[in-house]
C-alpha cells in the first residue's frame, strides 16, 4: 500500500496534534471578522447597480441625508482627492463605480449611520439613474469583434508587477492577459501521430461560499489607517491603501483576522478600501459587513472553456497536445490574468509531451470580479485534461489507468524547461489508489469508475519573513504574517518552532498577520505558508537555539557539542539546566532576550511563470458512483484521494484539508454553478446556490497522505490543502461516462443533464 | 415603537429586557456577547446561528426574539462547567471537527439535540439530522465521527450529554 509515516518520524510533528486554537474555537472564544467591534464604530450599507453595464447618469443622495442617524454619504465625487483604484495585476477596479457600472451588484454608493437599520434605509432612499449599455457575459460575447470594451485603459497592479509583464495596457480588446508556452514541432507531430483526439470542455463560474461573508472594519486618523479584515494577504491590502491614499505603507496598518472560511475569497484587496474612504469621510470607525448575497457579488472563480487535442500513438505514447484555455473573468481583472498564467501554464496535465503548444486567456466580461479560489485555475484545466486523457484511451483501447501510468511525468522528469523536476511518485500512487478502489473488479449496472491525476505549482518568485523571540520565561513568541483561514497555520507554526528549539507547544505563542508588528509576507495562498513561512519560521528558531547553546555552554563550562536541549531542559554531561535559567544566568553578558530573523526567499529563475516551484502539488483521485437512470442523479459510493505532504507536520490537518477540499470537489462535480441571466446573477444565496451537504458523503471516503520527506519545508514537508477540488470532478465526471456510456464535457453534473445525456445516447442507438 | 418586555433563561442565566416586536433573536443575543451564534446565510438554511429554545434547534436569524419570552436558551457559550469542556465540544476538539469554527457552535448544539432524541444514532441518522448544517470546510466526516464520538462516550462512562 501506500507509504505512509517516516521511519524517524520527529517528535512533536506529523501525528495528529489537536490544533492550539481548537479550545477557544469550540468555546467561542476568539473573535471572528464579523465579531470586529471598534469603538465608536459606525455601520454602512452599499448601494449596488441592478445592472451588469450602465452608465451612471446621475446619484441623488438629498433622500438619504435626511434619515435620522445618517452620518454621510459616499459617492464617486468623494474620490477625487484619491488615486481610487486597486488590484493585484491591474488597479483597474475603482472604490466605487466612478462613470460606469461593469458588473451587476458593483457598489455605487454607500451610507455611514449609527446603526444597520439606518444605514440600509438611507441607502434604499438614494436614486441612481442608470443609462444600460450592451452586456458582455460569456466568453464568446467577448471576444466578438465588435464587442463593446469591458477595460478601456488600465495601469499596472503592484503586487504581480514581476511575473505579470506582456499586458495591453490600452485593452484594445476583452482579452485581459495572454500566455503562451510551446515547445517542439507540434503540427509536425501531430502529421506523424497515429490518432489525433480533439476534445472541448466547460466549466461555469462557481462561488467560493466561505460560511462567513467578507467583513472589514476600518478607521482613519492622524496615525494613518488601521483596518481589522479577514484577508489572506495583508501585505498586498497594505500595499493598496498605501497607494490609494499616498500614504506610506508604515501608517497603514491591517490586522488580518481569523477568517471564517475562505478558499481563496478573502485573498487579495476586497472591501478594505471602501470601508477606510468611510471612516475617513465620517470621520469615525466604519463597518462593512457583507452580506453572503453581497460577497458572491464581490469575488468568485472564473469560468472556462478548454480545447485539447492530442497526437498519440497507437502504443498510448503521447507526442503532440496543444491546449487552448479561455478563462472568463470579470469587469475587473483581480487575480484573473495570474490565474490564467498559472492554471494555463499546467493544463496540459502532469505528462510527458515532446510537442507541446499552450495559449490561455483571461477575458473581462461585465460580471463579478474573478480572482483566487482553491487549485487557481487548475480544476478548470483538469476538467478538460482528465476527461481528454480518457478519451485518448477510449480512442487507443487501452485502459485508462494503463494509458496514465505510460505518461505520467516521473519523479526527477521536467514538466518545462527551467521550473523544478517533478518531485513525486505520480505513477505508482495512481496504480495503489486504483488497486484499492479495486479498478478491475466487475461494476454493477449504471455503476462506474472513473480517476484523474492533477498537479499544481505552488508560488514563486516569494518570500516570507519571521521573527521569534525567546523570552526570559523560556516561553516563545512568533511574529510572523501567515493569515488563518482555517487550515491550522497558527498551530503548524507553533508546531515547528517547538519541534526545532525542543521545547514544548504551550510554551509558543504565534501572533495573527498586523502588519504593524509581523515582517513581510507574500501572501497566505498557493498552499505555500507551512513550507515559505514555516522555513522562516524554522531558520528563527535555529538561530535562537544557537545562541542558546553557545551561551549554555559558556555558562556550564562544556562545548556546544555536548549540550542537548530535550523538553525545554539543557543537559550537558551530568547537569540540567531549564532554558530560563540559562538566559537569567547570562543575562549580564548577552542580555536576557534571544530576537532572530528568519526569511525564506525564492528569487526570480527562467522558469515559464517567472520563478521555479518550491514543490508540486499533486492530486489523485478514485471514484465509484451511481447513476439512477429515471433521475439523472449521480451518488458517489467511493471517494479515494491521496496528497502528497512530504511530512505531515500534523496529520489530522493535512487529512481534513484534503477530504474537505475533496467535499467541495463534489460541489464543484455535481452542483455548483453561479447563474447569470443578462449578467445578472439569479442565485447569490445558500437557498439557490447548491453547496455539498452531509448527505453528499460518499459511502467510503478516504484521504492517504504520502510522506516520504523529500519536501523543501521544515522536516521534509510540502504543501497541501488544495488537492482534491483540482481532481475530483473529472474523476467523477470520467466514472459518469463509464455508468451511463456517454461522457459529458461540461460541468456541474446536475440530474437534467445526466438524464439528458442517457436519453440521447438512446436516441443515438 | 412598541417595547415587549420578556424574561427568559439564557444559559442558566435569568434575563428579563425590552425587545421590540421586529428584533431578531440572533441581534438580542449578540448584542449580550454570546458571539458564538454565526450570521451567515441570513435565511435558515445553513445552520450557523442555531440556538438551542427549550432544548429545540432555532435559526436564530430567523427567529422573533420576543420568540425566546419564558424559554430557556442555551448556546455555545453555556456548554463547559467551568473549565470542563462540554462531551461534545471535547468530542469535536478529539476528532479535529473543525477547521475554521464559523459553523461549530451550530454544529454542536444541533448534534446535542439530536443525542437527546437520540442517545445512539447510526451513520445515516446523523446525516440526515445535522442535513441543516452546513459546513464548507471539513467534508462532514469528522463531524459525523465526533457526534459518534459523544455518543459512544456517553454510552461507556455514563456522562450526561444534556440535561
Amino acid at each position: 500500500m501506500i507509504k505512509s509515516g517516516v521511519p524517524n518520524a520527529v517528535s512533536g510533528t506529523g501525528r495528529r496534534i489537536p490544533r492550539k486554537d481548537y479550545r477557544a474555537r469550540v468555546t467561542a472564544k476568539l473573535p471572528f471578522p464579523s465579531d470586529i467591534r471598534v469603538d465608536g464604530m459606525l455601520e454602512s450599507s452599499i448601494v449596488r447597480s441592478p445592472f451588469a453595464h450602465a452608465e451612471i447618469e446621475s446619484i441623488d443622495i438629498t433622500d438619504a441625508m435626511d434619515v435620522p442617524g445618517v452620518i454621510c454619504v459616499l459617492t464617486q465625487d468623494d474620490l477625487k482627492e484619491l488615486d481610487p483604484y486597486y488590484g493585484p495585476v491591474f488597479r483597474d477596479q475603482p472604490v466605487l463605480a466612478i462613470d460606469r457600472v461593469r458588473y451587476e451588484g458593483e457598489p455605487v454608493a454607500a451610507v455611514v449611520a449609527i446603526d444597520k437599520k439606518s444605514a440600509y434605509m438611507a441607502a434604499s432612499l438614494i436614486d441612481v439613474s442608470y443609462k444600460p449599455l450592451p452586456v458582455i457575459d460569456t466568453i464568446e460575447t467577448a471576444l466578438d469583434p465588435d464587442a463593446p470594451k469591458v477595460q478601456t485603459e488600465t495601469l499596472k497592479g503592484g503586487h504581480y508587477s514581476k511575473v505579470i509583464t506582456n499586458t495591453d495596457p490600452s485593452n484594445s480588446s476583452n482579452i485581459a492577459y495572454k500566455f503562451d508556452y510551446d515547445r517542439g514541432d507540434v503540427s509536425a507531430a501531430f502529421e506523424a501521430a497515429d490518432y489525433v483526439i480533439d476534445n472541448e470542455y466547460h466549466v461555469p463560474i462557481i462561488h467560493h461560499f466561505p460560511l462567513e461573508p467578507i467583513h472589514t472594519v476600518a478607521q482613519y486618523d492622524e496615525s494613518g489607517i488601521t483596518v481589522w479584515t479577514g484577508t489572506q494577504t495583508a501585505a498586498v491590502v497594505r500595499q493598496d491603501l498605501a497607494l490609494i491614499f499616498g500614504l506610506p505603507q508604515a501608517k497603514v496598518r491591517v490586522i488580518s483576522i481569523p477568517m471564517g472560511g475562505s478558499f481563496g475569497a478573502k485573498a487579495f484587496t476586497k472591501i478594505e478600501p471602501l470601508a477606510a474612504v468611510l471612516a475617513k469621510k465620517a470621520g469615525r470607525p466604519v463597518r462593512v459587513a457583507l452580506s453572503m448575497q453581497e460577497t458572491a457579488r464581490t469575488i468568485r472563480r472564473a469560468g472556462a472553456r478548454v480545447k485539447i487535442k492530442s497526437g498519440v500513438t497507437k502504443d498510448g505514447a503521447i507526442v503532440a497536445r496543444s491546449v487552448n484555455i479561455d478563462y472568463q473573468i470579470g469587469a475587473y481583472a483581480d487575480c484573473g490574468p495570474r490565474v490564467a498564467q498559472k492554471g494555463g501554464y499546467v493544463s496540459a496535465g502532469p505528462y510527458r509531451i515532446p510537442n507541446l503548444e499552450i495559449h490561455s486567456r483571461a477575458i473581462y466580461s461585465n460580471t463579478p470580479p474573478s480572482g483566487a479560489y482553491r487549485g487557481f485555475g487548475v480544476p478548470q484545466a483538469t476538467w478538460a485534461y482528465e476527461q481528454h486523457t480518457d478519451e485518448i484511451a477510449k480512442t487507443i483501447n487501452m485502459d485508462p489507468v494503463e494509458f496514465r501510468l505510460k505518461n505520467l511525468l516521473e519523479r526527477g522528469e521536467l514538466y518545462a524547461d527551467g521550473d523544478t523536476p517533478m518531485d513525486s511518485d505520480l505513477a505508482l500512487v495512481l496504480k495503489d489508489l486504483t488497486n484499492e478502489l479495486g479498478w478491475k473488479h466487475p461494476l454493477k449496472p449504471w455503476r462506474g469508475r472513473g480517476v484523474a491525476v492533477s498537479f499544481k505549482p505552488s508560488q514563486a518568485p516569494s518570500e516570507s519573513t519571521a521573527i521569534a523571540r525567546l523570552h526570559g520565561d523560556g516561553s516563545v513568541s512568533i511574529l510572523m504574517g501567515t493569515a488563518e483561514m482555517g487550515q491550522g497555520s497558527l498551530s503548524v507554526m507553533a508546531q515547528i518552532a517547538a519541534e526545532e528549539l525542543h521545547i514544548s507547544l504551550n510554551h509558543v505563542f504565534v501572533t495573527h498577520p498586523d502588519t504593524a508588528m509581523v515582517p513581510f509576507d507574500s501572501t497566505t495562498t498557493a498552499s505555500r505558508s507551512t513550507v515559505a513561512m514555516g522555513s522562516a519560521v524554522q531558520d528563527a528558531a535555529k538561530k535562537i537555539k544557537e545562541k542558546l547553546v553557545k551561551r549554555a555552554a559558556v555558562l556550564l563550562h562544556v562545548s556546544v557539542d555536548e549540550i542537548t536541549i530535550e523538553n525545554g531542559m539543557i543537559n550537558a554531561r551530568e547537569q540540567q539546566l531549564a532554558i530560563s535559567e540559562v538566559l537569567m544566568q547570562t543575562k549580564q553578558q548577552y542580555g536576557i532576550e534571544i530576537c532572530e530573523v528568519g526569511q525564506f526567499l525564492l528569487t526570480p529563475t527562467k522558469a515559464p511563470l517567472g520563478g521555479s516551484t518550491p514543490f508540486w502539488e499533486p492530486c489523485w483521485v478514485a471514484t465509484e458512483v451511481e447513476v439512477d437512470p429515471a433521475t439523472g442523479r449521480v451518488k458517489i459510493i467511493k471517494l479515494l484521494t491521496a496528497v502528497d505532504a512530504g511530512k505531515a507536520i500534523n496529520l489530522q490537518q493535512v487529512e481534513g484539508q484534503d477530504i474537505g477540499s475533496s467535499m467541495q470537489g463534489i460541489g464543484a462535480a455535481l452542483y455548483e454553478q453561479m447563474i447569470f441571466e443578462d449578467g445578472v446573477l439569479s442565485n447569490p444565496s445558500l437557498v439557490q446556490y447548491r453547496v455539498p451537504l452531509f448527505n453528499d458523503l460518499p459511502d467510503d471516503f478516504r484521504s492517504h497522505v504520502i510522506e516520504n520527506g523529500d519536501g523543501p519545508g521544515p522536516f521534509g514537508a510540502k504543501g497541501v490543502g488544495e488537492g482534491g477540488l483540482m481532481g475530483v470532478p473529472a474523476a467523477v465526471g470520467n466514472a459518469v461516462a463509464q455508468a451511463i456510456g456517454i461522457s459529458i464535457n461540461q460541468l456541474p453534473l446536475t440530474p437534467e443533464r445526466v438524464w439528458r445525456a442517457i436519453r440521447d445516447r438512446g436516441d443515438l442507438e | 415603537m412598541k417595547k415587549h418586555n420578556i424574561t427568559s433563561s439564557v444559559n442558566e442565566e435569568q434575563i428579563n429586557i425590552d425587545v421590540n416586536a421586529s428584533d431578531l433573536l440572533i441581534d438580542v443575543l449578540r448584542d449580550k456577547g454570546l458571539i458564538s451564534i454565526k450570521l451567515a446565510c441570513d435565511m435558515q438554511v445553513c445552520g450557523a446561528c442555531t440556538v438551542l429554545m427549550d432544548g429545540q434547534p432555532f435559526s436564530s436569524c430567523t427567529t422573533l426574539a420576543i420568540e425566546m419570552d419564558g424559554k430557556e436558551i442555551l448556546t455555545t457559550e453555556g456548554l463547559a462547567d467551568g473549565e470542563n469542556l462540554h462531551v461534545i465540544q471535547q468530542a469535536f476538539i478529539d476528532k479535529g471537527a473543525l477547521q475554521c469554527g464559523f459553523c461549530t457552535s451550530g454544529m454542536m448544539l444541533s448534534s446535542l439535540s439530536l443525542l437527546k432524541e437520540n442517545p445512539n444514532p447510526s451513520e445515516e441518522e446523523i446525516k440526515h439530522y445535522l442535513h441543516g448544517n452546513i459546513c464548507r470546510c471539513t467534508g462532514y466526516s469528522t463531524i459525523v465521527e465526533a457526534v459518534q464520538h459523544a455518543a459512544a462516550k456517553q454510552q461507556q462512562e455514563g456522562v450526561k450529554i444534556y440535561d
